[in-house]
């Protein structure tokens, strides 16, 4: 990554979107540029990491780490998804990874000792009164693998086959692993709060 | 108003053709939560049916293309376990049921961490390892 003199912040820099920046680091060759993404993104990515491994100095390190892979790929970005889309799915892969190295995930023993119950039919669930907080606090009850995937397919919306790539599973699994953690959301919600 | 539950986890409204439904619960009969997508070839539909996560693929006139089941990785045959086993430890196994035809993709992983999808047939006969 460059070393930022932060003086790239100008007027017409900081009003570029996040793809015509990229476009200007690459083919103008201006890696000083991408400080402006850095800034960007920096403070989103600590919070993310901080959501799932709860370690403010951890999140603080893996977040420059991650950034430091965002500009490694750069040139690797195609596009087919938003820029933001991509950095978190980076950003949930570094996690995910980490968690899975350091032994703390194991999805099918988890699943074995966590099985739901009673399906819940979601039609007939209701969620009227649901808050911010209580819907917050039921994803701190899933597996970070299910809280991961909620969040990549419904905040930041990322394709199924990114990700598949990203928790390094099939599409299909990817499916079904939503499927299940939709469901259990569901069971959890009206357990705790219905 | 969209519940705020529904901001994050949004509903699925999404309908194909009534003759592609019918087709899915004259097969399946009792069954929950059912999502339906537009593939290329016709129509997906992911649910529950029997505690189990399935998904069945329908083309344009109704007829069933495909159907998988997510199992426990305790329903693995013998087989089948043999030769995941051989790559590294199942962390996923899905049934895939193609016109009578019965196919296991299983996601193992190494002792390294790397992971593999593995397409095997239900004599354990590998037909396709690919790195994830």
């Amino acid at each position: 990554m460059p070393v930022f003199m932060g003086n790239v912040q100008n007027e017409s820099n900081a009003r570029l979107k996040d793809e015509a920046v990229i476009e200007k680091i690459l083919s103008e060759n201006k890696p000083e540029l991408f400080e402006i993404l850095y800034r960007r993104y920096h403070q989103k990515v600590v919070d993310k990491v901080f959501s799932f491994l709860k370690n403010r100095k951890i999140a603080q390190e893996f977040s420059n780490d991650i950034l430091t892979k965002v500009y490694e790929k750069l040139p690797g970005f195609r596009g087919t998804s938003s820029f933001s889309s991509w950095v978190y799915s980076i950003t949930y892969n570094y996690c995910i990874d980490y968690l899975r190295l350091q032994k703390r995930l194991h999805y099918p023993d988890w699943n074995k000792t966590n099985v739901i119950p009673e399906i819940p039919d979601e039609s007939e669930e209701d969620l009227s009164g649901a808050t911010f907080e209580n819907v917050m606090a039921i994803l701190e009850l899933v597996h970070p693998e299910e809280k991961a995937l909620l969040l990549m397919k419904y905040q930041d919306q990322l394709s199924l086959k990114e990700i598949a790539q990203t928790l390094r599973v099939s599409e299909d699994a990817v499916k079904m692993r939503l499927k299940r953690a939709r469901t259990r959301v569901y069971y959890l919600y009206r357990e705790r709060y219905s | 108003m969209t519940s705020i539950f529904h901001h994050f986890i949004p509903t699925n409204d999404f309908l194909p053709p009534e003759k592609i439904v019918q087709a899915l619960y004259s097969l399946y009969g009792q069954l929950l939560n059912v999502e339906w997508f537009k593939e290329e070839e016709g129509y997906e539909a992911v649910f529950y049916h029997q505690d189990k996560e399935c998904i069945a693929c329908f083309n344009e006139e109704g007829e069933l293309l495909v159907s998988k089941r997510n199992l426990p990785l305790s329903m693995v045959t013998p087989e089948v376990k043999r030769e995941a086993l051989a790559v590294g430890e199942l962390m996923n196994l899905i049934e895939i049921n193609r016109q009578g035809n019965f196919f296991y993709e299983i996601i193992a992983r190494d002792k390294n961490l790397d992971r593999y999808s593995l397409l095997l047939e239900r004599d354990g006969s590998l037909l396709e390892k690919r790195k994830l």
